[in-house]
């Protein structure tokens, strides 16, 4: 993945910690969309995984130092951003607050596209909306390495060390959570 | 096989990370079992699905906040002190200004200290003028008696002498003792 790019993750943090400022914005444009998706997916509210992601970023700004090249960024970068969208859910627990975000995806608009494969793509924006909405019925632990591992599309190593769980564990959650999803969307074909 | 079994080896299936002996093992149950074999294309199909899920693009506005707040985090005086933390020097814990600031207020407190100590001696007090006028006007009593002398009256009149016993003892008794019954 990294091979279009001049430099690896890992070279840009080591430039941005010897002062080069544009490795920052460099990173920053590669990871934010990864990252949104990834926190958008695991805490179902866009405009809080805007702030986590946000707050991941400045993080990195803050905190570049503390990398060490002993492991993969983009891995310590996740868990970051995982760790302070659990922190998020787990705020949101305890606040009990229904609010808007929270709405079935029944609830949502869909953007209709007008040209002739409408009906394809309509159905397409369909299974993604039940599928999401699959997710987040999840257990935390099943709906994070579920989302980084068929979504992020990330190893079964780098799950394993962001979410700090061995492997064995990790794969067996995520077949648990697959089997548990393929329950749920039985209906969608 | 048992159902569980190939439920645990769904993944591994679908991934090709089962030893050959193993796959023809679930390919095995898989053609005993159709609704097995619907299963395993049911969660084939849901993670190509969840592959193809469309990314979630961030707002507008999110470089421009996340620069103004990169600006205000590399202004914060915290960390500015975070930042130098690692190369500069401390002195028992304290960065240069703390510990120049530490060291005043202790030479400080030290001379405050000296200059509230006491600088006569205490053996030497000397009592206050108008003490010393009042204890002048109080007059001397003449008939005081001494009370010395007062305490060598009782112990004449003390029954309890220890010498009048002594002389009972060695047989010499007091003139003033009568002997009743010797006759």
């Amino acid at each position: 993945m990294d091979k279009k790019f001049i430099y690896s993750d890992e070279e840009l943090i080591g430039r941005f910690q010897n002062g080069d400022e544009q490795a920052y914005i460099e990173l920053v444009n590669r990871f934010r969309d990864r990252l949104m998706s990834f926190v958008y997916r695991f805490v179902n509210d866009e405009v809080v995984a805007e702030d986590i992601v946000q707050d991941t970023l400045v993080k990195l700004y803050t905190h570049k130092d503390y990398y060490r090249k002993i492991a993969k960024f983009s891995t310590w970068l996740y868990t970051i951003a995982g760790n302070l969208a659990k922190t998020e859910l787990r705020k949101k627990k305890r606040r009990k607050v229904t609010n808007l975000s929270q709405m079935g995806t029944d609830d949502w608009e869909y953007d209709i596209p007008g040209d002739e494969d409408t009906a394809e793509k309509v159905h397409g924006q369909f299974v993604g909306e039940q599928i999401h909405k699959a997710i987040q019925s999840l257990p935390d632990h099943f709906r994070e390495v579920i989302i980084l591992r068929d979504i992020q599309e990330l190893s079964y190593e780098e799950v394993s060390s962001i979410v700090e769980v061995p492997l064995g564990t990790v794969k067996s959650r995520i077949n648990r959570a697959r089997l548990q999803l393929q329950e749920m969307l039985k209906e969608l074909r | 096989m048992e159902r569980y079994k190939f439920e645990d080896l769904i993944s591994d299936y679908i991934e090709n990370k089962l030893p050959l002996a193993k796959r023809k093992e679930v390919e095995a149950f898989m053609e005993d079992n159709p609704e097995a074999k619907e299963q395993m294309e049911s969660i084939r199909l849901l993670m190509n699905s969840m592959r193809d899920l469309s990314e979630v693009k961030i707002s507008d506005g999110f470089m421009e906040n996340l620069m103004k707040r990169v600006e205000f985090e590399k202004n914060r005086p915290s960390n500015k002190k975070h930042a130098v933390s690692g190369r500069s020097k401390t002195y028992f814990g304290f960065t240069p200004v703390y510990a120049t600031v530490m060291s005043c207020l202790i030479v400080a407190l030290v001379l405050v200290a000296l200059q509230l100590m006491p600088t006569n001696n205490l053996n030497s007090i000397t009592i206050p003028s108008s003490i010393a006028e009042q204890e002048a006007e109080i007059p001397k009593p003449s008939n005081i008696i001494n009370p010395d002398k007062d305490l060598m009256f009782a112990e004449d009149d003390d029954t309890t002498n220890i010498d009048n016993q002594n002389r009972i003892k060695n047989g010499k008794y007091d003139k003033n003792i009568k002997l009743v019954g010797n006759k």
